[in-house]
């Protein structure tokens, strides 16, 4: 029974996609498509869920690609966490889609949306369960093919091109680097399947570092760690907001898949350096994703910054626990894993949810540009309350879910500096963090006061409403799961505690005292509830009238007086000019002594993008060009190079 | 019983706490000041008026003075103050991370209201509070190395007690403690509570269009935070207070307070408001100096 479920799923998620193509009616197309992704996500979360239930990894024997090799699933607790994750996310976005993308109701090509996104699910789903080097590439490359025609389905704009592009370049460096790590183990071990790459540890320091080296190069890319994250920014904002939220929910995860598979399963016995890469890493990425996305006028861009943040709170679990793993401390190990997995989940379930609230926001007002925005409370007010949970879950306050699996990395980073050895690194990992988490608050409190505070700053935005139904609902069980996965962490914990049990622990999993988020946010609820009520009665008391803001003694307030995404983040960029280097232009227009106009524009170019890619990206295009000689058309010369390659042949491999 | 006592002694010393502070800077400026108890006279006004409410708030500003006072006494009820009991143990990472709930409905309510002034306060709030999350973390790893606890109650009641004083892990924890303490709760040299120019405020330029019970609900729980963190301060210091049977216990809570408050209240005499810019020098220092305990504590 077991051997037919990939066939199964696989009808499940291409018939209504192609269904969607062949139907010519454009709404019965989208109910058609992105309904049966939504059923069949659902089954496969019903299945995966009853299926993590045993004991046993389980394997399925796939028809092999090409003779000689041998092609299989493989499920284990760490596969089936991803499957849960990628089915979780696929069925809520599914059906907010079913509404949303009535916007490509009026080009044919929205139809092939469908589709592709369920072959992105597919494809995921596939990635996260093969059991060997070939389907594992395979699944990979359907994935990294499927997202690329979805960032580009509004391809008649420039910037949509543009970011397919750099997307479908660093995708494929990335895959590059993949396949070179896994030859490496295929060299080695002699095998093609991931339980015959485990089974032989490499011997040879340089081959092992050099596996390394490779694997982070792709997974890294897909993770949009610090150093390759640049395509990230370009790709999320482009793609229609169902597809932002799976990209930056789910596909980057594929990312930290890649990584927690080599690093602990795949490479038995990594050195302390591989943690400590990891972990640097990780800092860096929090820090320079939160810094960047403070600075964003663009709702979605800021979105995608903060993906790179949020890998970067992931990597600082994988990354100590790889180090204390290799130091000794497996106590500390596994509570650090299981946190980073935690958060591999949480930033899934906020991130969607932001994206999400962010569609809705496009749809009503049609702009991204968050200063054009403004009071949005009152024409969304559900998509306000849930984009709030959600801008609460990803600032990692209490008791939302952000928080409940930092704290696990914090609570892991600590029993890492209360052992012995290199406490700096641990204590300093902690500050890192605590940084991260006060910029996020500022991000947040950033985004959600310009959108949803204040006045509207345009009309578009004071006459957007909240969006149908089918929006509404996965956005607000998104919300619930943002409190419920904090309120509940231990649902999550215990069970990532067991899929790491590879790593031996003794008594680590007792949670510290003080630390039960459940009477917390009981605490929290009579203290907030009690005093709610309190200043309502007080205010039919005492009475209560609406007047205008206080302007200062002005009798006049305009929107345009309010305080703007720009300069609520300049104390920030003031103090981090060092690193995020504005640009300020300033053009004044005189008429003889009087100042008639000043305009004053400040730009922000990304330090790796203008300092490292778009250098290399220059010199491989002279380079293309000048390649380009060697190919003018002549046949004769043609026969040339294939009769000196033969010749070249036959001297060296003679 | 212990609870309700807990949290009423911390909603009495959080007024007076400032009224000492204030009378305290009066005084060595040579002014009379106004008496110590005005602040309570101050709350008393205020929870009896009305509220004239801005026509563009939402509903977060509502909710934001009860989400500020709530959280600042969830906070409270974790903190020790005159026993080594509290009613809600907390881990000393969740404590600080609290915090910064009802910063983020405070400063939310801040941009409410679409004033300039509101936007301008609520801006370089969470700018100072990020920045300070570092050197607050540090410390506090500081207090429970010291205290052998991860608990905020623990830690400070886990403190050995006799010749703590002396140590220097302890004096530069308790020092970035109260350089802590002046740059979360709006006090000079970050930000000046009793300016009359709104540009040059953080705190007050905040809560501008908050009246009648809201700002009342959101002066107690500054009051509170000052509290608490001054009963961080000295518990740190005078650990031995906390073991006193109760009858004794609560005067010397209340002598701790009113110490604090002087002490408080002299240092925000003795120096001007730095510029903002000047801020983040500030809490680098205040890092460093937790750092430094850190290191000391690791060597010695």
């Amino acid at each position: 029974m077991p051997s037919a479920l990939p066939y199964v799923f696989a009808s499940a998620f291409l018939l209504p996609g192609i269904l969607a193509l062949l139907i010519r009616d454009p709404r019965r197309s989208r109910v058609v498509g992105f309904g049966g992704s939504a059923v069949a996500s659902f089954l496969g979360l019903v299945v995966t869920m009853v299926g993590a239930t045993r004991e046993t990894p389980m394997r399925i024997p796939l028809p092999a690609p090409v003779p000689w090799v041998a092609s299989e699933l493989f499920l284990d607790g760490l596969s089936a966490f991803f499957l849960v994750l990628i089915f979780f996310i696929g069925f809520l976005v599914s059906v907010y889609a079913v509404g949303y993308m009535k916007e490509f109701d009026a080009h044919r090509r929205g139809q092939a949306a469908p589709l592709l996104l369920n072959l992105l699910l597919l494809s995921m789903a596939f990635v996260v369960s093969a059991g060997d080097m070939l389907s594992f590439l395979l699944g990979w490359e359907a994935m990294s093919l499927a997202s690329y025609f979805l960032v580009v389905l509004d391809h008649e704009k420039r910037e949509a091109r543009q970011a397919g592009l750099i997307y479908l370049i660093a995708t494929h460096i990335g895959t590059g680097g993949i396949l070179l790590a896994f030859l490496f183990l295929v060299q080695t071990t002699g095998s093609f399947s991931f339980n015959g790459f485990a089974a032989v540890p490499i011997a040879d320091p340089a081959i092992l570092s050099a596996t390394f080296g490779f694997a982070l190069l792709g997974f890294g890319t897909k993770a949009g760690i610090f150093p390759f994250h640049i395509w990230l920014p370009y790709a999320h904002p482009e793609a229609p907001s169902p597809v932002s939220a799976v990209m930056s929910g789910v596909m980057i995860k594929m990312g930290i898949y890649g990584i927690v598979r080599f690093l602990f399963y795949l490479l038995p016995s990594p050195p302390v350096s591989f943690g400590a890469i990891l972990l640097t890493l990780g800092l860096l990425s929090g820090v320079f994703g939160v810094l960047y996305a403070i600075i964003q006028h663009d709702l979605k861009r800021l979105l995608a910054f903060h993906s790179v943040e949020n890998v970067g709170i992931i990597l600082i679990g994988i990354g100590a626990a790889s180090l204390c793993q290799a130091t000794g401390r497996p106590d500390a190990a596994k509570l650090l894993l299981a946190g980073g997995l935690f958060h591999v989940l949480n930033h899934a379930t906020f991130k969607a949810l932001l994206f999400l609230g962010a569609g809705a926001v496009l749809q009503g007002a049609h702009t991204r540009n968050i200063e054009k925005l403004g009071g949005m409370m009152r024409g969304m007010p559900l998509t306000g309350i849930a984009f709030l949970a959600g801008s609460l879950a990803i600032s990692a306050v209490p008791p939302f879910n952000g928080f409940a699996s930092e704290f696990a990395i914090y609570r892991g980073l600590w029993a890492a500096a209360g052992s012995s050895g290199a406490v700096g690194v641990f204590l300093a990992a902690m500050a890192g963090l605590a940084l991260i988490g006060g910029l996020a608050v500022v991000c947040f409190v950033k985004v959600v006061g310009t959108i949803f505070l204040g006045n509207a700053r345009s009309a578009q935005a004071s006459a957007a409403r909240d969006p149908s139904v089918s929006m509404e609902f996965p956005m607000g069980t998104l919300a619930v799961f943002c409190l419920g996965l904090g309120v509940f962490p231990s649902f999550v914990m215990d069970r990532l505690m067991e899929i790491t049990s590879f790593l031996p622990s003794a008594g680590v999993a007792a949670p510290a005292s003080g630390g039960k988020p459940f009477t917390l946010a009981i605490a929290l609820a009579i203290a907030i509830g009690g005093l709610s009520l309190l200043r309502t009665y007080l205010l039919r008391r005492n009475g209560q009238r609406a007047g205008g803001t206080w302007g200062c003694g002005f009798p006049y307030s305009t929107p345009r007086m309010q305080y703007t995404a720009s300069s609520f983040a300049d104390p920030i960029l003031h103090v981090f000019q060092g690193i995020l280097r504005p640009h300020t232009t300033r053009k004044e227009r005189l008429s003889g002594r009087f100042l008639l106009e000043v305009e004053h524009e400040t730009h922000f170019h990304d330090l790796l993008e203008n300092g490292l890619y778009l250098p290399v990206y220059r010199l491989f295009v002279q380079a293309a060009f000048q390649a380009r000689r060697l190919h003018p058309g002549f046949i004769h010369l043609y026969l040339g190079y294939i009769l000196g390659a033969l010749v070249l042949l036959l001297v060296f491999f003679h | 019983m212990t609870f309700a006592a807990h949290i009423a002694l911390f909603i009495l010393l959080g007024p007076l706490l400032v009224g000492v502070v204030r009378k305290t800077k009066a005084f060595l400026s040579c002014r009379q000041g106004a008496p110590v108890f005005q602040p309570f006279l101050d709350l008393w006004k205020l929870f009896r008026r009305g509220v004239v409410r801005s026509m563009t708030a939402s509903w977060i500003f509502d909710l934001s003075a009860p989400v500020v006072l709530g959280a600042s006494l969830v906070l409270a009820a974790a903190t020790p103050l005159w026993s080594r009991e509290v009613p809600l143990p907390m881990h000393f990472i969740l404590f600080l991370y609290l915090m910064a709930l009802p910063r983020f409905f405070q400063t939310l309510a801040g941009l409410d209201t679409g004033s300039a002034f509101g936007g301008l306060g609520s801006s370089r709030e969470v700018a100072v509070s990020a920045m300070a999350e570092p050197a607050l973390i540090l410390s506090f790893c500081g207090l429970a190395y010291l205290g052998g606890a991860d608990t905020v109650s623990g830690m400070v009641t886990g403190v050995p007690p006799g010749r703590v004083l002396w140590r220097p892990d302890v004096i530069l924890l308790a020092g970035t403690m109260f350089l802590l303490l002046l740059a979360e709760n709006a006090r000079i040299p970050v930000d000046d509570p009793a300016t009359h120019l709104e540009l040059t405020m953080i705190h007050e330029a905040m809560v501008l269009d908050h009246a009648g019970v809201d700002l009342a609900m959101i002066q107690l729980a500054s009051g509170v935070r000052l509290v608490l963190f001054s009963a961080l301060v000295s518990g740190t210091l005078f650990p031995e207070a906390l073991s006193l049977p109760p009858f004794l216990a609560i005067p010397a809570a209340v002598m701790k307070v009113i110490l604090s408050g002087a002490l408080i209240g002299a240092a925000e005499a003795g120096m001007a408001r730095m510029k903002l810019s000047r801020v983040a020098s500030y809490l680098l220092i205040a890092t460093v100096l937790a750092a430094i305990a850190l290191a000391v504590r690791h060597a010695g």
